[in-house]
């Protein structure tokens, strides 16, 4: 078993008129690949212990060989956003190399416009040792060959 | 150490247009190409010798909060 620190990313956020001196916010993103049928698509990822599931935009889907109209549809919800439906389909994520492994995923217009996925309870904190400490996150990864 | 993002993107992406798709290369160091479409900006960059881009988009607004 290795543990892999994630430093977390800051983001300088200009300012707004609750942070008229703008903020920089920190945020475990991380590199990741979605991989499905010899395809793949290199993206940004949020480890986010409060999504159920790993989601993506809904437009990965295309690039990965996926088809929206064939894939069941569950309605999601965030924080700024009504309920949209949200498709369902098996995709693998590469881990930088690390580990590959499969997940049933969400593909959702409520993540297009920012352009990146999210890291969730169902396929991810439910596969690994995840911990915090301030501005790192340590993912346990077991050994491919132990 | 695994890969974060490897600095704010922000320097990165200034001067492309709110919205647009972009792709980014590997190292993280070079914007490839963007445009307004997933589709065209990964063509774009794969005719431009980029077989596998980081994927990733301007935002929308300038101050851009994350509460998910």
């Amino acid at each position: 078993m290795a543990v892999h620190p994630l430093p977390y990313s800051d983001f300088v956020i200009p300012a707004s008129a609750a942070f008229p001196n703008g903020r920089v916010a920190s945020r475990p993103f991380l590199r990741i690949a979605l991989v499905n049928a010899g395809l793949r698509l290199s993206c940004y990822a949020l480890v986010d212990s409060g999504a159920d599931y790993c989601a993506f935009p809904r437009s990965f889907m295309q690039p990965v060989g996926l088809d929206a109209l064939t894939s069941p549809i569950d309605q999601t919800t965030g924080v700024s956003t009504a309920s949209v439906p949200t498709h369902f389909a098996n995709v693998s994520i590469d881990l930088q190399g690390l580990v590959e492994f499969p997940v049933y995923a969400g593909f959702t217009v409520g993540l297009e416009q920012m352009g990146l996925g999210l890291l969730g309870q169902v396929g991810f904190f439910d596969r690994f040792n995840i911990s915090f400490s301030k501005k790192v996150c340590y993912i346990e990864i077991p050994d491919p060959h132990p | 150490m695994m890969l974060a993002v490897k600095a704010d993107l922000s320097k990165l992406l200034a001067g492309i247009p709110k919205g647009a798709w972009v792709a980014l290369s590997q190292d993280e160091e070079h914007v490839i190409a963007y445009a307004a479409e997933l589709q065209e900006v990964i063509i774009k960059a794969r005719e431009a010798g980029e077989q596998d881009p980081i994927i990733t988009r301007v935002p929308e607004t300038d101050s851009a909060s994350l509460i998910l």
